[in-house]
């Protein structure tokens, strides 16, 4: 009969000491002291043997198979997170007819505008540039003022001043706060609407 | 260089610039080990089918989120494992057989979710006798916990270290531990005629 405890240990193995006995991939090798107590020790000898026993009947269960077909219907719901001139290339590649009559119908209209203002014999090319800058700007300046006369017709001015007097600092602080949050929450919404979306419907197997 | 020889942090880099074919290759390499994993959580076909598709997709929608300094497989397991065990919390799965899920009660339904295994048995009675141990082995593991379950399968079934399992169901090294140990202990009590 094997004695309890082998000389130069007190103790039996911890659960981390007969893992080590285990034919597992990565896991070291036990010690020499080790093994030494487990072929003396009754008790450890058992456990180690319970253990491998366990481990053997159920390392031989079977790797099961999905039906044939599986990873084709993965990949036809996934989508993956390629980048914006993959995207568009792709959905180029895919919607190829109406692209093509859209870029023609814009080739076209530049194309004809620009042998109409060539045909022209009093433009130039400078004063093309000079006069749609002057309307521009004279548009820019039409609409600060249009906006500031609404602003003002409306009563806004006279709104702000009374709002404030009631709502002091702390409010203020709060309403800024409330527009800083606001503005996180809009461009976190912003990015969640432009990341690339996964999956769509689920496809049917055979 | 064929998909095939690429490592999987070479696939997942290639994915990432959106080439389908790095991705085919990685669903093509670890479809059996989730869909076994996942099978053996579920105990039936068609969902754990259903379930393995979901991994892979999610998997794919967060490929950003993946750290290359982790095993992609672990990763992946991880993915698997937080959709079944929500998913048996939802349903509250019981176990059984591979002769088909627990609910199916016609014959055309057990058929549609029994799991066909290959065997290297040429002898029928040397089939049917493994065939019954493998039976008797799942339908142990079916009988534990879900979270004993994942733990053990992790284990012995994946041959997952500790710390992996650790990551995997993101619970501490100790705890995966003690659900080991106590899954085992469930297992010998279960299992232990066939030791004699």
């Amino acid at each position: 009969m094997r004695p309890a405890m082998n000389e130069g240990r007190d103790r039996h193995l911890t659960q981390d000491e007969r893992e080590l006995f285990l034919p597992v991939e990565g896991t070291e090798e036990p010690s020499a002291d080790l093994r030494r107590h487990v072929e003396d020790c009754e008790r450890c000898h058992r456990e180690v043997e319970a253990l491998r026993s366990l481990h053997a009947a159920l390392a031989s269960l079977p790797r099961l198979d999905p039906r044939p077909g599986f990873a084709d219907a993965v990949m036809a719901r996934v989508r993956l997170p390629a980048p914006w001139y993959v995207r568009v290339w792709k959905t180029a590649r895919s919607h190829w007819l109406p692209l093509s009559v859209a870029t023609a119908m814009v080739a076209a209209t530049i194309g004809i505008g620009v042998w109409w203002l060539a045909s022209q014999p009093e433009l130039t090319l400078g004063g093309l540039i000079g006069f749609t800058l002057d309307r521009l700007v004279a548009l820019f300046w039409a609409s600060v003022v249009a906006t500031g006369r609404l602003v003002w017709e409306s009563g806004l001015p006279n709104l702000l001043r009374t709002v404030g007097s009631r709502v002091g600092v702390t409010g203020a602080l709060a309403g800024m706060a409330a527009i800083v949050v606001a503005s996180l929450l809009t461009t976190f919404a912003m990015f969640r609407l432009l990341a690339p979306q996964g999956g769509a419907a689920r496809t049917t197997r055979s | 260089m064929s998909e095939s020889e690429r490592s999987d942090q070479e696939l997942v880099r290639l994915c990432l610039k959106g080439q389908d074919r790095a991705a085919y290759e990685l669903v093509s390499r670890y479809q059996r080990p989730v869909f076994s994993f996942i099978h053996r959580m579920v105990r039936d076909r068609e969902l754990a089918e259903d379930l393995a598709q979901d991994t892979f997709v999610r998997a794919f929608d967060n490929l950003r989120k993946y750290d290359p300094a982790y095993k992609f497989s672990s990763w992946l397991f991880k993915v698997a494992h937080n959709l079944t065990v929500d998913h048996i919390r939802k349903r509250e799965l019981d176990t059984v057989s591979i002769h088909g899920a627990p609910d199916a009660v016609t014959a055309e339904r057990q058929e549609a979710t029994a799991v066909t295994l290959e065997s290297d048995f040429e002898r029928p009675d040397e089939l049917l006798e493994a065939h019954e141990l493998g039976e008797e082995i799942e339908r142990a593991i079916g009988s534990l916990r879900p979270e004993y379950r994942t733990a053990i399968i992790l284990r012995h079934v994946e041959g997952r270290s500790y710390d992996e399992i650790s990551e995997i169901m993101e619970i501490p090294l100790g705890t995966v531990k003690t659900y080991i140990h106590r899954a085992r202990g469930e297992l010998q009590e279960t299992l232990g005629h066939l030791r004699e």
